[in-house]
């Protein structure tokens, strides 16, 4: 970096600059050392002032190092298995030509990921043109983490002043942790269908895999719709009706778990993934294994469904909206939500009135151990009721696992 | 999600140089009884501090030790005997503020041996230019009068002032 450049820089975050005022003092110690040493004429005690004045002095002299760093990181998985350990490796150069005495760095750790061991911070000093290396071990949790820029404190010698500084690596590093879908549970679905074949059954006859009833013959009926068995057996020719096997459209919103996914597209109902989210989070219904693929990618990496708070502002008028818009006209919606606000319970009736049959999976985030856990843990528990009084089926999921929670619901038809 | 909670104890490096300094200024200071007594209660409460993350607690501490040098300087020790034990003071100080500091700022997991040796270093050669140079000066101009380490301390004062930015 050449010298206009880094006076430029230096400048730019003299904010970043302070004096930390350690040594505000010790030149009162050198100065009541001098005066007890005089009025009890004592040269030694006059000479104890002198130490105390050298320290001040340097303290006073000191000026902001110059932070001239590049790092670079590495982890040894990007791509890891759940709950895998990542060793992320952090190399730091000192690129600038002055000596750090005293550098701190405390690395970007991505928010949603927990360090297991090693610690991401290090304090050190660098030569110019010298280099450190750290590691620690992340563990690695569902989604795509991008790494923040690490913070850099620099202090002179003395310790008297120190430059705050934010280093972005040179590459971006990110780990993406997308699990597999494959929890094993079953869900019903609400009698509402489309013109699709498929295996949630309505009572409307028609033509269809499973067996509905049967019929006097007719002429013009399909030959292989015959009940051959029964013409051998009695002679009387009769036509097999079918249940006409219809595909729910279902649509699930707001999903942290793949498994109700993994569950209806086994059972061959085309499904789709939207999320009620400031960002926009949206998977068209659909089936197979690359729709299934994206799916699980869009599940584990997309931004609205990442454990960490989003950062825009939420307006969720619009955003329903434009989900609204999006929905098939007979799309049923399989909700997952915790239900912690009265708004979300307002909007399901909505939406269930207004023709999408709505199912709610709802984890239970409460607790009952101080009195307010248990206020909310109350409203939770009306919210679900007003819910269930609304028609809408509400499956809540306690602390044991999701096929338990679903079977002791016994279906949410 | 969390972060594992930061032991934001000060690095035990830091922790034995600065009560190690301390020590070895009490010790300086033995010649007097009553000062030894004093500096050692100030070695107990840098210790005290350190363990608790004191500042507060290493501040008195090392006023007690300090405390601890006037009195040897009014009992009549030798210089040399004094100016180590304040050079010791400075530095016990420094150090365990230093840690202090580097426990909050990083915690006592990460590597920070390096920092807190090229601090201590620095911190010791200060008080050794300091105190010998001083002495030094003081030694050449014969051991007279107290006026000499006046001139010293005008002349440090003055240092201050100019290098002040």
């Amino acid at each position: 970096m050449s010298r206009p450049e880094r006076e430029r820089n230096a400048s730019a975050d003299d904010g970043r600059v302070r004096r930390t005022g350690r040594w505000q003092g010790v030149s009162a110690l050198a100065l009541i050392a001098g005066a007890v040493g005089i009025l009890a004429d004592s040269a030694g005690l006059v000479l104890v002032g002198v130490v105390g004045v050298v320290f001040a002095g340097f303290a006073r002299a000191a000026q902001p190092p110059t932070v001239d760093l590049s790092i670079e990181r590495s982890v040894s998985d990007a791509e890891p298995a759940s709950e895998q350990e990542v060793t992320v490796t952090v190399t730091i150069e000192n690129t600038g030509d002055s000596v750090l005495s005293d550098l701190r760095i405390i690395d970007g750790v991505p928010p949603a990921l927990a360090v297991e061991s090693g610690s991401p911070r290090l304090a050190t000093a660098l030569r110019p043109g010298e280099t450190t290396t750290f590691s620690y071990d992340v563990s690695a949790a569902r989604g795509r983490h991008a790494f923040e820029p690490a913070f850099a404190i620099a202090r002179d010698a003395s310790g008297a002043v120190e430059r705050r500084h934010e280093v972005v690596a040179t590459d971006e590093t990110p780990i993406t942790c997308v699990p597999a879908l494959d929890a094993q549970v079953t869900i019903g679905l609400r009698q509402q269908t489309i013109g699709q074949p498929g295996r949630v059954l309505t009572d409307i006859g028609g033509s269809g895999v499973a067996f509905h009833t049967t019929r006097e013959y007719r002429p013009g009926d399909p030959l292989s719709r015959i009940d051959w068995n029964r013409k051998a057996k009695t002679g009387d020719l009769s036509t097999v009706d079918f249940r006409e096997e219809r595909a729910a459209a279902v649509e699930r919103s707001v999903a942290a778990s793949g498994a109700l996914y993994v569950a209806l597209t086994d059972a061959e109902n085309p499904v789709g993934i939207a999320a009620l989210a400031p960002e926009s989070c949206w998977l068209a219904p659909g089936l197979g294994a690359s729709h299934r693929a994206r799916a699980r990618e869009l599940l584990a990496t997309h931004p609205a469904l990442a454990p960490t708070p989003p950062e825009e502002p939420f307006f969720p008028s619009i955003r329903l909206r434009r989900l609204r818009r999006r929905l098939p006209s007979e799309a049923q919606l399989l909700v997952c939500s915790p239900l912690c606000d009265d708004y979300i319970v307002g909007l399901l009736q909505r939406l269930d009135a207004s023709g999408h049959r709505v199912t709610v999976l709802s984890p239970d985030p409460t607790s009952d151990e101080t009195p307010g856990q248990r206020v909310a843990r109350t409203e939770r528990t009306l919210r679900l009721s007003t819910l269930r009084a609304a028609g809408i089926p509400v499956v809540d999921w306690g602390a044991e696992s999701l096929a338990v929670a679903l079977a002791r619901a016994g279906g949410t038809r | 999600m969390s972060t594992t909670a930061i032991d934001d104890a000060p690095p035990r490096a830091s922790t034995a140089i600065a009560i190690g300094v301390a020590v070895v200024g009490t010790l300086s200071l033995a010649l007097s009884g009553p000062a030894a007594v004093v500096g050692a209660v100030g070695v107990v409460g840098l210790a005290v501090g350190l363990r608790s993350s004191s500042r507060a607690a290493i501040t008195l501490g090392a006023t007690g030790l300090f405390c601890g040098t006037l009195l040897a300087g009014l009992a009549g020790a030798p210089s040399p005997l004094l100016l180590t034990a304040t050079a010791a003071t400075v530095v016990a100080w420094d150090v365990a503020e230093f840690g202090i500091g580097l426990g909050e700022t990083v915690g006592r997991g990460a590597t920070t041996r390096r920092a807190e040796l090229v601090h201590a270093g620095t911190s010791g050669a200060l008080a050794l230019i300091g105190a010998g140079g001083g002495f030094a000066v003081y030694r050449l101009a014969g051991g007279g009068p107290a006026l000499v380490p006046i001139a010293l301390l005008f002349g440090a004062v003055v240092l201050v002032l100019a290098l002040r930015p």
